[in-house]
């Protein structure tokens, strides 16, 4: 709460902070890579939430990706016959059973692209953030009650998926409060070594979360009326 | 007029310092302070620097109505208030609340209601209900809809204004029960809400709060906060735009 005001200097750190890690993303994708489904999926799902708030933007994140990578972005997301499975998924998930993150994670990923506004997936999410925001860890698994982590907490790949997950929701329901924990898992993944990242996160996945979040708030400064140029 | 059924645990911050001015201000007394003293040489949440700090009393907001408790000279200690105003005080040289000491204190007094104003960032645990006592907290944010921290932040953002809610603490965060709560229009120099602005709000909720209990002879509950939205600290970037946004 009481974080020294710094004025505009602080935004000024946290784009250049983020443009850095974005700039080693540029330059170390090899450029016949592809994006990962997932990868394509949530940018999918939240230019279509863009193009309904804030058309304005979509010219700025559809060039996120060059054209020649967007190829396959050209899907029905309905049409995955996995995702019509995703309800009966979500609802097996129980506060008094263990959970295997990275398996809540994905369910929730699917099941938020398909619809950001049923009640299990703000729960489950909740959850998650609430745990995050405590300990500011995200652990490999959650004993039942879902208080104690277990396992290790140190799986980027997790931080990743969480990153996206929270991009959709906040894009589908513009609540700050999940824009904050974006920004603070991002904090903590653009803390860690470049070459540990490029490793655990799938192609083109770390510059959609940042393009995305940073785009996030460029959306919000300009909506409360702060100008800025960096 | 001194309340002869309250008292109140009173951390070494601006809120509390806002606050017993506030009441001094009002002829609202406490009977009994119980001061929680910070003798490290670390600053607590909540804490001014003195150093950092300057009081700046000419804000055109302070002859407004609705920030009537904005006006405090917070680089004055707790102590000197509470001497000057010959209000009964003890103190103890820890921030723990839960500390043996705290709770023997608490238990040994006659008061029903402690006003509370603790450090920041303690969820209370069951042994403080054990005493028996009923504990008052303003919450700086409208309830239910802002559970949790920094809440005044998010909505500056989501509605541009700040808030602040009254209740009896229980163990669960900002659950209940309500007792009054009020929304303010944002403060020029939003800079200063978290010495200041956030701390007025909350006092004069404080105010109204035991004016009614004055006025009725009860505190007058407006049910349960089982509903509603928890924020966790806001992250800098966003606790920045909702200082610098004029909307």
């Amino acid at each position: 709460m009481y974080t020294k005001f710094q004025g505009a200097n602080l935004f000024q750190s946290y784009f250049s902070n983020r443009n850095n890690v974005l700039e080693k993303c540029r330059v170390n994708i090899p450029k016949s890579y592809y994006p990962s489904l997932t990868v394509q999926r949530a940018f999918k799902v939240i230019e279509e939430f863009l193009l309904c708030k804030y058309p304005e933007e979509i010219e700025s994140y559809s060039s996120i990706f060059k054209q020649e990578n967007i190829k396959d972005f050209n899907f029905q997301l309905n049409d995955n016959p996995d995702l019509n499975k995703i309800d009966e998924l979500m609802i097996k998930f129980s506060i008094e059973e263990r959970i295997k993150t990275s398996l809540l994670l994905e369910t929730l990923f699917a099941s938020i692209i398909l619809d950001e506004n049923y009640i299990n997936n703000k729960i489950w999410l909740d959850r998650l953030v609430q745990r995050f925001e405590v300990t500011k860890k995200l652990y490999e698994e959650y004993l039942p009650g879902f208080r104690k982590g277990n396992g290790r907490n140190n799986l980027i790949k997790l931080y990743w998926l969480f990153a996206i997950v929270l991009s959709i929701f906040y894009a589908g329901t513009n609540k700050i409060k999940y824009l904050s924990t974006i920004i603070k898992v991002c904090d903590l993944i653009t803390s860690l070594p470049f070459k540990d990242l490029s490793r655990d996160i799938p192609e083109y996945g770390l510059y959609l979360v940042l393009s995305t979040e940073t785009l996030f708030v460029r959306i919000l400064l300009k909506a409360k009326g702060i100008e800025y140029d960096f | 007029m001194i309340f002869d059924d309250i008292a109140m645990i009173a951390a070494d911050t601006s809120r509390s310092r806002v606050y017993i001015q506030s009441l001094v201000r009002n002829n609202l007394l406490p009977n009994y302070v119980l001061v929680l003293g910070n003798k490290a040489n670390t600053t607590l949440p909540g804490q001014i620097n003195n150093s950092d700090f300057k009081n700046n009393n000419d804000d055109m907001d302070l002859n407004l109505e609705s920030w009537s408790e904005a006006n405090n000279n917070l680089l004055e200690p707790i102590q000197m208030t509470l001497k000057s105003s010959s209000i009964e005080y003890e103190e103890l040289e820890t921030t723990n609340i839960h500390d043996s000491a705290v709770l023997k204190s608490i238990n040994d007094r006659f008061e029903s209601t402690f006003i509370y104003s603790g450090y920041g960032g303690v969820i209370l645990r069951k042994e403080l209900f054990l005493t028996g006592k009923k504990f008052l907290h303003v919450h700086g944010g409208y309830l239910p809809d802002y559970k949790g921290s920094t809440t005044n932040y998010y909505s500056l953002i989501n509605d541009n204004s700040i808030g602040a809610s009254s209740l009896f603490l229980d163990e669960k965060i900002d659950s209940g029960p309500l007792l009054l709560r009020k929304k303010f229009q944002p403060p020029k120099d939003r800079a200063q809400i978290d010495h200041i602005y956030d701390s007025a709000a909350r006092a004069k909720v404080l105010v109204e709060t035991l004016q009614y209990y004055n006025n009725a002879g009860e505190f007058q509950c407006k049910g349960d906060l089982d509903k509603g939205e928890t924020y966790y600290i806001i992250h800098p970037v966003l606790k920045h735009i909702a200082i610098l946004s004029n909307n």
